[in-house]
């Protein structure tokens, strides 16, 4: 983690990150990886929901410590490198210094209802008055000028209706959503796609635009061929657990050790039978080894159950290792743990350590950098996740020129300043109520050893 | 509804309008990236092997399930806008032509193998040296270095090795991907952002660079939870406890109501008496429940009740109701509910597309609304060297002798 010397790309573009939660929030983050100077606006009266985790509790050990709100796992990973700015915009006077940052910034994202900023006359042509060549990002869970626009969203339930969940799950079964709020992801690629294709326009015409990103739609297109095989053959889906959707014979099959798994495909003739192949008739009993992939596939519960005995007998690392050697797709089902201390990725630099602020006891912890290299430019996590208000007066005073007296009036209004934010003091839930209830499945006490990370003594 | 062919003369063009793409990339991540880009506008020439093309025109689905080259719904939807060159890149010829048609471009995408490019003497350093301005995206599996570079993945397996299989599906039962190619969407989708990122530096003058994107990566840089929950307290998360007959408390899950499914998901501090209030069910006034903490540790009443009270209601019933309080509420569509669904008709979000083979469907369409410079599916997905002589005339400056004798060399 360093100030790179180097040019970044998004070096000189000032953004306002009014969003909260995860799409837009780590939308913003990403562009702070970037050289971009991301402003994140709360106010001690509405934080980011994700900065009050009293639920998941997700502090270092499980202890909030002095500064709660600065301290959770995933607020940091995603709002890294962004400088934090308490304003409260419910009252005009806040409002109007908002319109004053507007007028010295290049990008606006917000994920409010569409009834927010119209409420507060802060809609693009609002911004576009004040800086003619704003780009705007207006993230919601369905889009502005429709029916649903104030329907409130987030991925999780979201998910359901993209469709996606239709194609996903176990055979036969019921719909599921699968990983952590898949939609925010979706709307997030989209939102950086819409916000760097303006600034390319903005660099050539010198316009600014209006980016309406309902997080539904951009979510459907995941699925266009699924689409068009309704529309054109009336096929309404199905869910088909870990099989090929497509052409293939594969699965995800139980391995020796403790709820350990690996995967294998085969997606052509010459692939099914190096796995046959591998496995050995014996395996077979009195039936004949399927001779192509379309056979394997007539057959593929009897294959699952053959390829399950197999691997029920190695290790997920053997069974991934002799599959790789015949030359099939294989791999081991990682958990976060294996993920962290995985060798490719550590080489690739996908975790990167940070410092994170002192004082509020994280300390040197891994988080997640970028999923893309640039040959020319060496890209780092700049600096940690901001501490709530900690650039009040950067903001207020430096970018703005605010005079000290209508500062210190802002302060004492609490429209700006800073104060304790939780009324209440917050307890995360204990580690073993959280293996009891199965939020977790397993703790590992040596785990920093295993990171090499030495906490900060809070 | 809006019709490609309607609107095209009236919109403004896209915010890729005059990025002109060289795109090398086949079946779908590659594909779905350079999608992005024609449909906001860029110039797409899609390279395409003589005789077979994509290898997305050789799956399933097919139009009308008729194996045809022209009618693999996967080719269809991920090529719109696009125009195509079938070129053999293995031949001297194609490779000079490839070059000339670089040299010209702004932006390549490919997602061969890490080192193919290189040896079909296209990689970075040749294409850097003749057009310094040009960025190449590359997508691949696992990145162009590292110890798996060159390992075969595939969707299931990428899924497997990302991270997200671990925390999808039920503790008693095996570990579960996405639907359909999400991790290849997911990859196209990063790819897409992250060129449109260089072509921004590009218009500011700054020199191409090469981008190297990892599909795995894309799938494991969503776990943002997952990731900080063992770095910041060493616990390790896994599938949904199978509590009673269910798969935990029967919150932020899909379960069945009585005209199909719908996932409830309440907010943190939010108050539990909303929902009560919602559902209209009794038992759910219980002190039990009110908290996060309560609501995970009884779990398996809480499960019991809600899905008592979710098979007596209907889905669309509770999704608007939900919504007049404030709740968080999905239900889980199938693509007929979504081609009726008032909202994305509100948006005219289908767009109908004739092709020659297919005659007029309805496809999907813009991701994001952008009014000052919109999306537009501005022609059908090319059929196999639709536009071969109209780009090697144009572009390359080829004659009809030269192109014919290039033609019976298959080279194009």
């Amino acid at each position: 983690m360093n100030d790179a010397p180097a040019r970044l790309p998004l070096t000189g573009i000032r953004v306002l990150d009014l969003s909260s939660v995860w799409a837009m929030p780590y939308a913003a983050g990403t562009l702070t990886d970037l050289g971009a100077e991301v402003i994140k606006i709360e106010a001690l009266q509405r934080l980011d929901s994700s900065r009050a985790g009293t639920t998941n509790g997700m502090w270092p050990e499980g202890d909030g410590g002095r500064e709660p709100w600065n301290v959770p796992g995933s607020f940091s990973l995603i709002n890294r490198g962004k400088r934090s700015l308490l304003l409260n915009m419910a009252g005009p006077e806040g409002r109007d210094v908002f319109r004053e940052l507007v007028a010295i910034s290049d990008v606006v994202i917000e994920n409010f209802t569409a009834r927010v900023m119209r409420d507060w006359h802060l809609e693009y042509e609002d911004l576009k008055a004040l800086k003619p060549d704003i780009i705007m990002v207006s993230n919601t869970g369905y889009g502005h000028d429709s029916p649903w626009e104030s329907y409130p969203a987030q991925g999780t339930a979201l998910e359901g209706t993209t469709g996606i969940p239709n194609f996903s799950g176990y055979m036969g079964g019921r719909p599921w959503t699968v990983g952590q709020s898949y939609p925010d992801f979706v709307a997030m690629w989209h939102g950086l796609f819409s916000i760097m294709a303006c600034l390319r326009r903005r660099a050539i015409t010198g316009e600014g635009a209006w980016i309406d990103l309902g997080m539904y739609q951009a979510n459907v297109g995941f699925m266009g061929e699924a689409m068009l095989d309704y529309v054109a053959n009336g096929r309404l889906g199905e869910r088909l657990g870990n099989r090929d959707h497509i052409q293939g014979v594969q699965g995800c099959y139980r391995t020796l050790g403790d709820d350990r798994w690996f995967a294998v495909a085969t997606q052509n003739d010459a692939e099914w039978c190096a796995l046959r192949d591998l496995i050995g008739t014996a395996a077979w009993g009195e039936s004949t080894p399927p001779a192509t992939l379309a056979e394997a596939r007539e057959r593929h519960d009897e294959v699952d159950g053959v390829i399950a005995a197999w691997a029920a007998a190695r290790t997920r690392e053997d069974a991934a290792q002799a599959c790789r050697s015949a030359g099939l797709p294989a791999g081991p089902v990682n958990d976060a743990r294996d993920l962290l201390l995985d060798p490719h990725l550590r080489a690739r630099g996908l975790y990167e350590m940070v410092d994170h602020a002192p004082g509020t006891g994280v300390g040197r912890r891994p988080i997640i950098g970028r999923p893309y290299r640039l040959s020319a430019t060496p890209l780092h996590v700049r600096h940690p996740a901001p501490p709530l208000g900690e650039a009040n007066e950067y903001v207020l005073k430096e970018l703005l020129g605010m005079p000290a007296a209508r500062f210190d009036d802002l302060v004492a209004k609490e429209i700006t300043g800073w104060r304790e934010p939780l009324a209440e003091p917050v307890h995360g839930l204990p580690m073993q109520t959280l293996l009891d209830a199965g939020r977790l499945r397993v703790y590992d006490p040596e785990y920093r050893e295993r990171l090499g990370i030495v906490p900060e003594q809070a | 509804m809006t019709s490609a062919n309607v609107t095209r003369p009236q919109a403004p063009p896209g915010p890729m309008s005059g990025l002109r793409v060289l795109d090398l990339t086949r079946r779908i991540a590659g594909p779905y990236c350079t999608k992005v880009l024609a449909d906001y506008g860029a110039d797409v020439i899609k390279i395409e092997q003589p005789g077979t093309g994509d290898p997305s025109r050789s799956i399933p689905p097919y139009f009308h399930d008729a194996p045809d080259p022209e009618g693999s719904l996967h080719f269809l939807y991920l090529n719109t806008s696009k125009r195509s060159v079938t070129l053999d890149l293995k031949s001297e010829r194609g490779r000079q032509i490839a070059l000339d048609l670089a040299r010209r471009a702004d932006v390549v995408v490919e997602n061969f193998r890490p080192g193919v490019l290189g040896r079909l003497g296209l990689g970075w350093e040749t294409l850097h040296a003749i057009n310094p301005r040009l960025v190449l995206t590359s997508i691949s599996n696992f990145g162009q270095t590292g110890p798996y570079r060159d390992l075969p993945a595939s969707e299931l397996v990428e899924y497997a090795m990302s991270g997200v299989m671990t925390i999808s599906g039920r503790e008693d039962r095996s570990p579960l991907k996405h639907g359909l190619s999400q991790g290849q969407y997911s990859a196209g989708a990063t790819a897409a952002w992250v060129t449109a990122m260089l072509t921004f530096a590009q218009a500011m003058g700054e020199p191409g660079q090469w981008i190297d994107i990892s599909i795995l990566e894309a799938i494991a840089a969503q776990l943002v939870s997952n990731e900080p929950y063992y770095a910041w307290m060493g616990g390790i998360q896994g599938r949904r406890p199978a509590a009673g007959d269910g798969t935990g408390n029967g919150l932020r899950d899909i379960m069945p109501c009585e005209d199909g499914y719908v996932i409830l998901q309440p907010r943190q501090g939010e108050p539990w008496s909303k929902i009560v209030d919602l559902l209209q069910e009794p038992a759910l006034d219980d002190p039990r429940f009110e908290t996060a903490e309560g609501q995970l540790i009884n779990a398996e009443p809480l499960y019991k009740i809600l899905s008592k009270a979710f098979v007596r209601r209907k889905k669309h019933e509770l999704f608007h109701g939900a919504a007049e309080r404030h709740i968080l509420f999905g239900i889980a569509q199938d693509p007929a509910d979504l081609l009726d669904c008032p909202q994305l008709n509100a948006r005219g979000y289908w767009v109908d597309i004739d092709h020659p083979v297919t005659g007029t469907m309805r496809y999907p369409g813009a991701p994001v609304r952008i009014p000052q410079a919109p999306w537009d599916a501005q022609r059908h997905a090319p059929l196999l060297g639709e536009h071969t002589d109209e780009v090697l005339e144009a572009d390359v400056g080829l004659g009809r002798a030269e192109r014919d004798a290039l033609r019976a060399a298959h080279v194009i």
